[in-house]
């Protein structure tokens, strides 16, 4: 969809008071009901609108696991705050949410819009009479200030300060430093590497993880590649054939969606994660060196089974039968598990915990982990 | 939206049904409705097509197009040689009509290939295939498509200018239609067999067959077309591919005719028997009804009617209502059929003067038959009622009339033919 054809489209919704959803941003919770990608979380009282289809799912599990509840989810399109389409839609739903009774706290999500469009958003925001989290993803907390508004450091803190605010209790400062048990599980993937391995490879079914991990990269002073780069992150020329150092790619993504549904749809280039990255980052030359890991986003809508092209034994468990606990709890599930290719992974069971393990933290933590080797230091600004 | 937040959602999804399960799974309502994107996901094709969409230009030039196309009233008028009544095949000019779009002969595949060598031979310009061969390689012959000339025919879809002829009028548009004779089944010129025994039928269809046909149509006058096509579509054909009823109808009409000419008894009974032993003998007939239906739909500005559907073996083409005699190709599908065992060539590619034009007619017509019927004679209108006698407006042709119709006593009352019609699978003539 053009550019020029979304406006049309949005300022046609506009005219006759409709809400155009997309694209690009194919989550949604409308009234309980998930309308594309989406994640089984709780009923409650906050309102979201982003422009960010799995930052949006990745906050609502985040407030559903720290115990909120969601009223409406609404995404906009990736587009949507860009200068040429003017943030119609999520003008139109933070307005919406600012009326609606059953929500209390509204949550925007976005990558950092145009000044001017920001600065109405958040106008416009500041009115709605109701607590207003803001994460403009890589944005300084300072510019969103207004009445009634928390900047969020993370999308994570977002969902924090909005089930804090939702219930009550004390805003938290900042959440980002990773579990102990994240940590832990860093140490085993960096024990498990060769000395000479340094370099982090993430492969993203979800460009807003994409995003974040390099934004976390940038944070922590590691320099990175990717083919959906944030501001002061080198892009990854096509066919470059081969890349030093960190590199992050997005498989939603133009490059890798023509001709073939996203890869949340169809996930046989996901699974062929590691041939992708070996061919885009000359990895097959320095295999030693490379460690492929893969997010792996699901919800409703998404494929049910990250193994499920691969081995048809194990994707055939049927997704239609979600009444059942068990399939509702692997809708639920997040996970950013580490993961081989090879042999090994392909035994592995699907995870169905509803766990979430934020793959930007823990990028950067391995990251950190292996600054230290012979090699890292070229891509360490510190 | 003012409400979306109130009410509950039913959805409609469009494309991937999972998306549709997922929502159902959540204890939403969600209607699917399967979709992909248009024109194969080209951008600009799929654009042209939206803008042309309910296009009140289009809409209106399509009424035009099909209330021509409805109004039309197909009658067999005539027999007669091609040279005599297709201007383009008159004075003694060398050229045979083929199917499909136009096509190159070095292009051609090879029954249709076959079937122009036939005709060659036929007609005298050469005296056996290998010397028609030279001449049509030389050029000497010219080749063009049945269409540019108001013409089908089944197959090849050959016409050679000593060939008779069907001629049908659209009594209501006063345009005309030609279709070549049907020759039977097995070795036979339109699927490219060209020896002494086709050749020999074939002269016999002209000298001794289309004089008997033509003086009995002198007897009976023009044979309306359309209610004896409507009463075999009744019967269980569905004048394409079954002919059966269509043809024993029109024998119906022939026969008691024939004896009152001065035809011969003897070639009389010779051309009866020939009719009676042919399913396939109204086929051409139906196409060339179609053809003339079709053509008075034909050149009405921004219409985007499909006005003929044709394959030359090669290609497939399409002519529309709006862009007069331009055809629009693609490469036709490749035969998914059952061959002869020890089959080696390559197969040609669909060919079908049949799809041509008489397909998309034949089945438009048919589905439209019903209100054309009604308007034609009362004795015709009588026979397409309601069987059961509920004297209600809605045709017979309605298939769920029975169940719907109030007076209905019994759903069993099909006609054994039209039960049967799902179960027969006739090979293509």
């Amino acid at each position: 969809v053009t550019v020029a054809d979304e406006r049309a489209i949005k300022d046609y919704g506009l005219e006759r008071n409709l809400l155009v959803m997309g694209p690009d941003c194919g989550t949604a919770i409308v009234n309980g009901i998930p309308l594309g990608f989406a994640n089984v979380v709780r009923r409650g009282h906050i309102g979201l609108v982003a422009a960010s289809g799995t930052g949006l799912q990745e906050v609502t599990c985040r407030i559903h696991n720290e115990g909120g509840g969601v009223s409406q989810a609404i995404g906009t399109g990736g587009r949507d705050l860009k200068d040429a389409i003017g943030g119609i839609t999520m003008l139109q739903a933070l307005g919406a949410l600012a009326t609606d009774p059953a929500t209390r706290v509204i949550v925007l999500i976005s990558k950092p819009p145009a000044a001017d469009i920001a600065q109405k958003i958040l106008a416009l925001a500041a009115e709605a009479e109701k607590p207003v989290v803001v994460h403009f993803l890589g944005a300084p907390p300072e510019s969103v200030r207004g009445r009634g508004l928390t900047a969020a450091t993370s999308l994570q803190h977002a969902g924090d300060v909005a089930v804090a605010l939702a219930t009550g209790s004390a805003v938290p400062a900042s959440s980002g430093a990773p579990t102990a048990i994240q940590l832990t599980t860093v140490a085993q993937m960096a024990a498990g590497m060769a000395a000479s391995q340094y370099a982090v490879r993430g492969l993203f079914t979800g460009g807003t993880f994409c995003y974040e991990a390099q934004l976390a990269f940038r944070a922590h002073g590691f320099a990175c590649r990717s083919n959906a780069p944030a501001a002061g992150v080198a892009p990854l020329e096509p066919h470059d054939g081969h890349a030093e150092g960190h590199v992050f790619i997005d498989m939603g993504d133009d490059d890798y969606t023509r001709g073939r549904p996203h890869p949340m749809i169809d996930p046989a280039l996901r699974n062929a994660g590691g041939a992708v990255t070996r061919r885009r980052s000359g990895h097959r030359r320095d295999s030693r060196r490379c460690r492929p890991r893969l997010r792996l986003a699901s919800g409703s809508g998404a494929t049910s089974c990250r193994g499920a092209v691969r081995s048809p034994a194990r994707g055939a468990r049927p997704r239609s039968s979600a009444g059942g606990r068990r399939a509702r709890l692997r809708h639920r599930r997040r996970s950013a598990r580490p993961r081989r290719t090879g042999a090994k992974a392909r035994s592995r069971r699907c995870d169905r915990r509803g766990k979430q393990r934020p793959a930007a933290l823990i990028c950067a933590a391995l990251a950190r982990k292996l600054a230290a080797r012979p090699g890292a230091v070229r891509f360490s600004a510190r | 939206m003012t409400t979306l937040f109130k009410d509950s959602l039913s959805v409609i999804n469009i494309g991937l049904a999972g998306f549709g399960e997922d929502i159902v799974a959540a204890g939403g309502a969600c209607v699917a409705l399967e979709w992909q994107p248009p024109a194969q996901g080209d951008r600009d094709a799929a654009w042209a097509l939206a803008t042309i969409f309910n296009h009140p230009r289009v809409e209106a030039a399509n009424a035009t197009a099909f209330g021509r196309f409805a109004a039309a009233q197909p009658v067999l008028v005539d027999v007669a040689p091609a040279r005599d009544v297709v201007p383009g095949m008159s004075g003694g000019r060398r050229i045979i009509l083929h199917a499909g779009p136009p096509i190159a002969w070095d292009a051609m595949c090879g029954p249709m290939q076959g079937a122009i060598l036939g005709a060659a031979v036929l007609e005298g310009w050469a005296d056996s295939v290998d010397a028609a061969s030279r001449l049509v390689g030389a050029g000497k012959i010219d080749l063009e498509p049945c269409h540019h000339h108001g013409a089908v025919g089944p197959m090849a879809g050959i016409v050679s200018p000593s060939m008779p002829l069907w001629v049908v009028e659209n009594k209501a548009h006063g345009n005309r239609a030609y279709s070549n004779f049907n020759e039977g089944l097995g070795k036979v010129l339109r699927f490219g067999a060209n020896g002494a025994e086709v050749i020999d039928r074939l002269r016999w269809l002209a000298s001794d067959l289309a004089p008997a046909l033509r003086a009995t149509l002198e007897r009976t006058g023009g044979i309306e077309l359309m209610p004896l096509m409507a009463q075999a579509l009744n019967m269980g054909d569905e004048v394409h591919n079954r002919n059966a009823a269509a043809t024993a109808l029109l024998f119906k009409r022939l026969a008691p005719a024939m004896f009152e000419t001065s035809v011969p008894r003897d070639a009389a009974a010779k051309a009866l028997a020939f009719i009676a032993g042919n399913d396939h003998f109204f086929l051409n007939l139906s196409m060339a009804a179609c053809k003339a239906m079709l053509d008075a739909a034909a050149d009405v500005p921004g219409s985007s009617m499909v006005t003929a559907m044709a394959r030359n073996g090669v290609n497939f083409g399409v002519r529309l209502a709006g862009t007069g005699d331009q055809w629009f190709e693609a490469p036709a599908n490749p035969i998914d059929g059952l061959y002869f065992p020890a089959t080696r060539w390559p197969t040609p590619r669909r060919i079908s003067a049949t799809r041509r034009s008489p397909r998309p007619p034949a089945s438009a017509a048919s589905r439209w038959l019903p209100p054309l019927q009604s308007s034609s004679s009362s004795a015709e209108r009588q026979s397409t009622r309601c069987t059961t006698a509920c004297g209600c407006a809605r045709s017979r042709w309605a298939r769920s009339h029975r169940s719907r119709c109030p007076r209905s006593t019994s759903r069993r009352r099909r006609p054994a033919s039209t039960r049967a019609r799902s179960s027969i699978a006739a090979s293509c003539p």
